[in-house]
């Protein structure tokens, strides 16, 4: 179901060698109301763009964020109506890891988000070639659970996932 | 007064995964359900609760997408994203799997009862749709396998009077199919749905199709003559 997914992970030629590499923002400052355990935090884009800015990219030692490929500008989140939008960018507009990185995110919003999240994730407009089908696979519930259930495919997943020592 | 619904129960069914589908017995008397955990569970009321009255494991390998009670009550058919589509056989409160469907090269997405009891389908990430004919002995047969779509089938349904079948798909289409000439062909396309088409349902009469998509609408078309209202959902 992902195109080219699991190949690019450790093999010979990168994509693209030579990623921009962005600097990392700082660590949120924490506010009083934050620290007070009785006001609810509401989710907000700084906290959803928290979640996914560590995420590894399958080919280079970097992550997400380091490679601009997220954005807290591309993310849009509304706590009352329970939905997020996640518009992520490819480094280059023929990436076939394009939809492996959109299911890491997604599956790392599923993981840590409350069950009521409506989220989408897409490709940010106009900078990938094969963006609409990328989007409709990811936007295809149903494929997604099919798609985790294929061991070698979570297992990729799971890597880029995972905090970078 | 106002139509309303009533919660009258709610029970966890399938635990730490989804409950995919649901499907009533022609009877009205069981609930089976089925879901991500691999599993099919028969419910029951026990006077005033909802109960599991069966659970079926070790029919399939990987999450159970739809289950479908057969026309008579005394089978239910269950596809899986495992590839196969199992058989079950009642006898009172327990199942037995008294057969296990293979050709599909991927995920099974829906299975369907002819309302003649005799031929069942099944449709596949792989892009087709099979038609199987089963006899009294509860042999089943793979009679036609349709090529028609150009992506993941959805889901299937039969015409509640014809022998007529109707698949919804990814690539955004409905296919009607019936048999011409000891051949089960594609005979119809509809067309409009702006994205993948997830659902069909056929009215009483079979005089008109309702289609569901993620494009957010819901279309009614009408035999022979193509025509379509869209509703938000």
């Amino acid at each position: 179901m992902v195109g080219g997914g699991g190949g690019g992970v450790g093999s010979g030629l990168l994509e693209n060698a030579n990623p921009l590499i962005y600097e990392r923002s700082g660590e949120r400052p924490v506010t009083a109301g934050e620290e007070d355990e009785q006001v609810p935090d509401i989710i907000d884009a700084r906290e959803i763009f928290d979640l996914i800015r560590c995420i590894n990219d399958p080919e280079h030692p970097l992550t997400l964020e380091e490679l601009n490929v997220v954005e807290q500008v591309r993310v849009q989140v509304s706590d009352p109506d329970s939905t997020v939008a996640v518009a992520f960018t490819p480094t280059i507009p023929h990436c076939s890891m394009a939809t492996l990185i959109g299911l890491s995110i997604k599956v790392k919003l599923l993981r840590s988000l409350p069950q009521r999240f409506k989220m989408d994730v897409h490709i940010t407009p106009g900078t990938h070639a094969s963006e609409h089908a990328v989007n409709k696979q990811l936007a295809d519930k149903e494929r997604v659970a099919a798609a985790l259930e294929n061991t070698h495919l979570l297992e990729v997943v799971n890597q880029c996932l995972s905090a970078r020592s | 007064m106002k139509d309303s619904l009533v919660l009258l129960s709610r029970v966890a069914a399938h635990p730490d995964s989804r409950c995919w589908f649901l499907a009533w017995n022609p009877a009205g008397t069981l609930l089976a359900s089925c879901g991500g955990d691999r599993r099919i569970r028969i419910w029951g009321t026990e006077g005033d609760s909802w109960v599991c009255k069966s659970v079926l494991s070790e029919g399939h390998q990987r999450t159970v997408r739809k289950v479908a009670w057969s026309p008579c009550g005394n089978y239910l058919a269950s596809a899986s994203f495992d590839a196969t589509t199992c058989i079950w056989k009642k006898h009172q409160d327990d199942f037995e799997c008294v057969t296990t469907l293979e050709g599909h090269e991927n995920e099974v997405k829906s299975v369907a009862w002819a309302p003649s009891g005799n031929l069942l389908a099944t449709c596949s990430r792989d892009k087709s749709v099979w038609v199987w004919e089963v006899d009294e002995e509860d042999e089943y047969e793979c009679v036609s396998v349709l090529n028609s779509h150009t992506q993941d089938v959805k889901h299937v349904v039969w015409h509640p009077s014809q022998e007529l079948l109707a698949s919804a798909s990814y690539d955004d289409t409905v296919k009607l199919y019936r048999e011409e000439d000891d051949d089960w062909v594609c005979f119809a396309t509809l067309e409009g749905h702006e994205s993948t088409v997830w659902s069909l349902a056929f009215d009483p009469s079979g005089q008109r199709l309702a289609s569901c998509s993620d494009d957010r609408t819901v279309r009614i078309w009408r035999q022979y003559l193509p025509g379509n209202e869209q509703g938000v959902s």
